[in-house]
C-alpha cells in the first residue's frame, strides 16, 4: 500500500500536511508543526469540516469525535486554495495512506495540490498559479526521492500549469471534482470481485466520468498530453448523462408482467427464473461510509423491502453508503442484462454494469453491481432499472437500448422476441 | 476608565501598604521606582493590554500590588468564575461561572497539549479578549482569547504552562475580560 505525502502549493512554497487527527475539541483547527500555534485559517477549516457548512465530516464521517486537528509544516494564513489538498489528506488519512511527517519511511509518492472545493465537491480555480509553481520548483531539491503529482483545478489553472516549465518527472493532473484528486493517487471505491460472478464496481463522480487529464513530463523535456479516457467511464457517462433519454411509462401490458405476486412480497423480485434483489450498503458498527469507500471495509448489505406499489421502499441516505443490485440465476444458459437510468440526483462515480450483466454472456449463480452514493444529495437520487432476461444472447438488443432509451413500443418488441422485461423504481432521499 | 470608586478602593489598599498614591520600590532589579494606580488599573481593565515587564517584576515582589491588580481585574471582568467545586477529582476541573463555562480536553494528537475551551451561555454577548487565572496569593496568568465562533473559543496550551498550573489549583479563580 503506497504512502502518499500531501503538500499544499502556496506562493511561499509547498506546505506539507503533516497529519490529520480526530479530536474531541468543539472546533476543528489547523496547527503549525504540531505545536500549540493555531493558524488563522482554522475558522475556515472548521467550516470546511462541519456538517451543514462543510464537506469533510459529510464525506468521511460520522466520526465519534467531533473535530479534526490538521498539522501543517508551514503557515498558511489566508485563502481557500488549501481545500482540495485538505480533502485529499482526509481521504488518504481515512484509508491509512497519508504519509505522516516524522515517519522515517520516505513516502512513495508526493501530491502537491491547490484548488478550492465547493459544497458539491466541484473543484474551483484559484489565483497565483505561476507564483505557486515557481515556489514549488525552488523547493524541489527537498522533495526528491519519489514521484510528484501536481493536482490543479481543471481549466485555466491546468492550462497555466501545463505552460509552466516544470521538471521532467512531475505529472500535472487536472481535477474537476475532489474525487478526481483522490483517484489521481489511487483512491476510490474498491473494485475487487465479490464471488465468482459478482463485481463491485468503482464509481466516480457524475461530473467527471472520464479520468482526469494527466500530463507526464517526459525526460526529454517535451510535455505530452496523455488524455486517459477509460472506456468504462465513457460508457457509464453515456448511460448516466448520455442522450436525453425519454424515459418511458410502461404500458399496462408491461406493468402486468411485473406485478408482484404474493410469494415475491418481501425483498426480491422475480422475472422468470431470475431473482433480483436491491440491497442497501451501510458501514459496520463503529465504521463509516468513508471506511467502506476508501479503506475497503466490507459493508453490511441489507435488503430493501418491497413497496405495495410493486417498486421498492424509499431509502434514507443517512443510513446507507450505496446500493447493490443483485441478480440470481439458478439455471445455466440464461442471459441477463441490467440497465440503469438515473432520473434525478447523483451517484459518486460511475461505471458500467459488469460484463456478466451485459446480456452477452450466459449467467448462472449470482452477479451484482454496486454503486456508491454521495454523502449529500442536492435532490433525491431517483432511478429506474430495466432487467432483461432471455435464453439467447441479447447484447445487440442491450446496445440498442444504450443508443437511446427504449420507448414502450421497443420494449414490447423485446417481449415479442421472447425477452422477459422488468422495471424497478427506487428513490434515496437525504 | 477607572471609576472614582475603583480608584478610591485601590488607593485605600495602597495606603494600607504604606504606598499611598504609588508603589515605591527600592530593592528589586528591573522593578520601577513607582507605579501609578491609574496605570495599574488600565492594565488590569484593558482586555488587550499586555503586562509590561516592569509591572510584572514589581508584582512578583509586592503582594499589595498583586491584590490591587486582582481587585481591578475582578471589577473589570465580563465574567468571573469562582473556585472549582471542592469535590471535583479531575486534574483540570471544569469551571462553571455565571454565563460561561471553562473546560479542558486532552489532545489526542499531542499528549503534552490540552485544549482550553471557553463557552458563553449567550453567544450574542460581547466576546472576552482574555482569560486570567489567579491563585490565592494573587499571582495571575493571562491568555489571549481569539477565534470565537458561536460563543465558543478554544486554544491549545502546554501541560506545563502557568495557566494550566493555576487551572489545576481548585482554589484559583478565573476571569474573562
Amino acid at each position: 500500500m503506497k504512502s502518499i505525502a500531501v503538500y499544499i502549493a502556496t506562493t511561499s512554497g509547498p506546505v506539507r500536511v503533516e497529519r490529520v487527527t480526530p479530536e474531541r475539541a468543539p472546533q476543528s483547527l489547523v496547527c503549525l508543526g504540531r505545536s500549540s500555534s493555531i493558524l488563522p485559517i482554522s475558522g475556515d477549516y472548521d467550516d470546511f469540516v462541519r456538517p451543514g457548512s462543510g464537506v469533510i465530516e459529510r464525506e468521511f464521517g460520522p466520526h465519534e469525535n467531533v473535530s479534526y486537528r490538521l498539522d501543517l509544516s508551514g503557515p498558511i494564513t489566508s485563502g481557500r486554495s488549501w481545500q482540495l489538498g485538505f480533502f485529499l489528506a482526509h481521504a488518504l488519512s481515512t484509508s491509512g495512506r497519508l504519509a505522516l511527517s516524522g515517519d522515517e519511511a520516505v513516502p512513495d509518492e508526493i501530491a502537491v495540490v491547490t484548488g478550492q472545493v465547493d459544497f458539491d465537491l466541484n473543484v474551483v480555480s484559484v489565483d497565483h498559479i505561476p507564483q505557486k509553481l515557481s515556489s514549488l520548483i525552488d523547493a524541489l531539491p527537498d522533495m526528491t526521492g519519489c514521484s510528484i503529482r501536481l493536482i490543479v483545478p481543471a481549466g485555466d489553472n491546468h492550462d497555466q500549469a501545463v505552460r509552466t516549465v516544470l521538471p521532467d518527472d512531475i505529472e500535472v493532473i487536472s481535477a474537476t471534482t475532489a474525487w478526481d484528486a483522490c483517484r489521481a493517487v489511487g483512491l476510490g471505491p474498491d473494485d475487487k470481485s465479490v464471488g465468482a460472478q459478482s463485481q463491485t464496481v468503482s464509481i466516480l463522480p457524475e461530473q467527471s466520468q472520464a479520468q482526469p487529464t494527466v500530463i507526464r513530463r517526459r525526460p526529454w523535456g517535451i510535455a505530452t498530453l496523455t488524455a486517459l479516457v477509460v472506456a468504462a467511464g465513457l460508457l457509464a457517462a453515456y448511460l448516466v448523462l448520455g442522450p436525453n433519454f425519454n424515459w418511458i411509462n410502461f404500458a399496462g401490458e408491461m406493468r402486468g408482467r411485473i406485478a408482484v405476486s404474493d410469494s415475491e412480497v418481501g425483498s426480491a423480485l422475480a422475472l422468470g427464473q431470475v431473482k433480483f434483489r436491491l440491497l442497501s450498503r451501510r458501514p459496520p458498527a463503529g465504521r463509516t461510509c468513508a471506511d467502506v469507500q476508501f479503506a475497503n471495509v466490507p459493508p453490511v448489505l441489507d435488503p430493501v423491502s418491497r413497496a405495495a406499489t410493486g417498486g421498492f421502499q424509499e431509502s434514507q441516505l443517512k443510513d446507507i453508503c450505496g446500493l447493490t443490485f443483485e441478480v440470481e440465476v439458478p439455471d445455466q444458459g440464461r442471459y441477463v442484462a441490467l440497465l440503469l437510468k438515473i432520473r434525478s440526483g447523483k451517484r459518486v462515480g460511475g461505471a458500467p454494469s459488469p460484463p456478466s450483466l451485459g446480456g452477452d454472456t450466459p449467467l448462472s449463480g449470482v452477479a451484482s453491481w454496486s454503486i456508491t452514493l454521495p454523502r449529500h444529495l442536492s435532490e433525491p437520487f431517483a432511478y429506474e432499472l430495466i432487467l432483461l432476461e432471455a435464453r439467447r444472447p441479447i447484447g445487440a438488443e442491450v446496445n440498442q437500448i444504450h443508443g437511446g432509451w427504449p420507448d414502450p413500443g421497443a420494449l414490447q418488441d423485446l417481449v415479442r422476441q421472447g425477452i422477459k422485461v422488468q422495471t424497478v423504481d427506487h428513490v434515496v432521499r437525504n | 476608565m477607572p471609576t472614582p470608586e475603583n480608584m478610591a478602593e485601590a488607593r485605600q489598599r495602597f495606603a494600607a501598604s504604606e504606598l499611598a498614591d504609588s508603589v515605591a520600590d527600592t530593592a528589586a532589579d528591573g522593578a520601577p521606582k513607582s507605579i501609578s494606580v491609574s496605570r495599574l488599573y488600565a492594565i488590569a481593565s484593558d482586555p488587550g493590554s499586555p503586562m509590561p515587564p516592569d509591572i510584572a517584576a514589581a508584582m512578583l515582589q509586592r503582594p499589595a500590588l498583586r491584590a490591587a491588580y486582582r481587585d481591578f481585574l475582578a471589577g473589570a471582568a465580563s465574567y468571573s468564575v469562582a473556585e472549582a467545586i471542592a469535590a471535583s477529582s479531575e486534574d483540570l476541573p471544569t469551571r462553571r461561572g455565571d454565563g460561561c463555562l471553562i473546560r479542558f480536553l486532552l489532545s489526542q494528537a499531542e499528549p503534552d497539549q490540552v485544549y482550553l475551551v471557553v463557552e458563553l451561555d449567550d453567544p450574542g454577548r460581547a466576546t472576552p479578549k482574555a482569560l486570567v487565572f489567579c491563585d490565592r496569593e494573587n499571582f495571575c496568568s493571562v491568555v489571549e482569547l481569539t477565534g470565537w465562533r458561536d460563543g465558543v473559543t478554544q486554544l491549545i496550551v502546554e501541560t506545563g504552562s502557568d495557566i494550566l498550573r493555576m487551572a489545576r489549583d481548585p482554589t484559583s479563580s478565573a476571569y474573562l475580560k
